[in-house]
């Protein structure tokens, strides 16, 4: 500030530049004193929770009647969807972009990045929609099971959700690779799948592991569609295929916090549902800023 | 050896292409057929009657319009003020890289968080009524992230040979901001905020236990009087999967969301991109 006084020793002048950097800082300050705010007032709530339910939390059972508060079935619930989603949609997806970068032709490569960049953005409300009117009867049809709101039925919906935003992400990447690269290794005789798999695999390695990260924080936090596909009972699937009803975290607060009163337990337990939702995005985004330092 | 592998590579790749596309697609012909036949001058004329099973969507569109549209309003200038201090006034190194987490962090978290946050904040602990204008706080929130980094990054971009002559004019730093890097954070939160419309236009969960309700909203009269939105309504059609009357309504309110999406998001990348041309 005193080398503006030297300058502008007009009080007027100074206390404008002063003023304006305040008005800026204010609102910065505000936007990043938000995520603190969330993560404190969530972790406030739920400390009923941690503190008089504790380890009572990591059982199996939901039974509020009953003082039963385990929240490990939607636990897995969330883990089984999400890893089910990603086991469909990263190879589908990698081999996608794959394509589009090294077989497409320039002009429609372009068209097609710009149609999956809008489609990504399509509400996942629409999808649940889409899979309780015809993802879920088709399941039932084919694997003759007497409803289709099952685990599955949310793994392959969030992979369907997931797909187009992987592929433009994963397309991005391998369109960086600079195309000196490529051509060197073609005038070394390298054909296109040698060039794949010793060149653009082995240099986009780590921005890949990025992706799948990112892919894996947004099928965590999906709510709507998968709500509305998957069946949404509170137990451990009694035998261990995804092909039984079941519950994710995202799912159990969507449907069921509206129901309990604030102040009961059972309300400060499903915060601490919401805050371990949160613990996973803030890591996810540790990592990726390190990873974006380090490259 | 070497022929076949090439051929299995190449072939799951295409088939991969193929099927990805396929399913990507096959949702958006699946919306328009199914949605198209549902739509028609009543369907948007009209309130809707009967928890949504016959009538139109004349309030809910109105409701999503009136949120999104508030929400823009709240986040715009605050955007703006946060890129221009983080690229003019924020030199530290350290706040920096905590302030780059913080709004990755805030452009992560689940929507569903927001929602659970929005309750406990707004009605548990600062006693609020269920009314509109709290789901415009909540979704003017998760805008910010986005409208701030998309004037963030176009404030990079200006060439350091415009920030040079500037100041060599005698400019200081607030005349500098005032007269010239206003217009420019401005025109890249536009860009922005297009994205941003299109990702909060279709979202239920922040919103639906603190701004909505799911039968007989109206238009607003006053601050405090939730609305319905067109997504809460799928929501509502979507429950009731058995009733081929309320799907049939439930997919042509979908056609018009996404349709209002696609036209927000297309302007948006179109923007963008010509932002990336220009110095």
């Amino acid at each position: 500030m005193l080398e503006n006084l030297n300058i502008y020793p007009s009080m007027l002048k100074y206390n404008k530049e002063l003023g304006l950097q305040h008005t800026l800082a204010l609102s910065f300050f505000v936007i990043i004193a938000l995520p603190v705010l969330i993560f404190f007032v969530l972790l406030i709530q739920s400390k009923r929770a941690f503190l008089e339910v504790g380890l009572g939390l990591l059982s199996t059972s939901w039974f509020p009647a009953g003082q039963e508060y385990g929240i490990l079935a939607m636990l897995y619930g969330s883990a089984v969807v999400v890893i089910l989603a990603l086991a469909i949609a990263v190879p589908l997806s990698l081999l996608s972009a794959l394509a589009l970068t090294e077989f497409v032709p320039k002009s429609l490569q372009l068209t097609i990045k710009s149609i999956l960049e809008i489609l990504a953005g399509v509400p996942s409300i629409i999808y649940g929609l889409l899979g309780i009117v015809i993802l879920c009867p088709w399941l039932e049809q084919v694997f003759d099971i007497s409803t289709g709101r099952t685990l599955f039925a949310g793994g392959l919906l969030l992979a369907l959700m997931i797909l187009p935003m992987m592929i433009s992400l994963f397309e991005d990447v391998f369109s960086q690779i600079p195309h000196e690269f490529r051509d060197n290794s073609s005038s070394l005789g390298l054909n296109k799948s040698q060039i794949i798999l010793a060149l653009i695999l082995p240099i986009s390695k780590y921005p890949c592991f990025n992706i799948i990260l990112l892919a894996m924080s947004k099928a965590l936090g999906e709510t709507m569609a998968i709500m509305l596909v998957i069946g949404c009972v509170d137990k451990f699937p009694n035998f261990w295929l995804p092909l039984s009803a079941g519950q994710t975290v995202t799912s159990k607060l969507g449907r069921d916090l509206g129901n309990y009163s604030f102040h009961s337990i059972e309300f400060s337990v499903m915060i601490a549902m919401a805050l371990i939702l949160l613990i996973p995005t803030i890591i996810f985004s540790f990592v990726l800023k390190k990873r974006e330092l380090v490259r | 050896m070497k022929k076949i592998n090439h051929y299995l590579i190449c072939f799951f790749c295409w088939l991969a292409l193929v099927i990805s596309l396929t399913l990507v697609l096959g949702v958006i012909v699946i919306l328009v057929g199914k949605g198209i036949g549902a739509i028609n001058w009543n369907f948007i004329s009209q309130p809707s009657t009967n928890f949504g099973q016959s009538g139109g969507i004349l309030y809910q569109i109105v409701g999503s319009l009136l949120i999104v549209i508030v929400a823009f309003l709240l986040s715009f200038p605050v955007a703006i003020a946060a890129a221009l201090y983080k690229s003019e006034y924020l030199t530290n190194k350290k706040w920096q890289y905590w302030s780059d987490m913080m709004l990755h962090i805030l452009n992560g978290i689940p929507s569903i968080v927001f929602g659970v946050f929005a309750l406990l904040f707004f009605i548990n602990i600062c006693g609020a009524h269920v009314s509109w204008w709290l789901g415009s706080l909540i979704l003017a929130i998760m805008m910010l992230p986005i409208l701030t980094f998309s004037s963030y990054f176009y404030l990079q971009r200006l060439s350091p040979e415009i920030r040079d002559s500037c100041l060599a004019l005698g400019l200081t730093k607030g005349q500098f901001i005032r007269s010239f890097l206003l217009k420019r954070s401005f025109v890249g939160a536009v860009s922005g905020s297009f994205l941003g419309l299109a990702r909060i236009l279709g979202e239920t969960a922040p919103i639906m236990w603190v701004a909505t309700v799911f039968a007989g909203g109206a238009i607003p009269s006053s601050w405090s009087e939730p609305v319905a939105t067109i997504a809460t309504h799928i929501l509502i059609l979507a429950q009731q999967a058995n009733d081929p009357q309320a799907v049939s309504n439930g997919w042509g309110a979908s056609l018009i969301l996404i349709s209002l999406v696609f036209i927000l998001a297309g302007i948006g990348f179109y923007m963008r991109r010509q932002q990336l041309r220009i110095q």
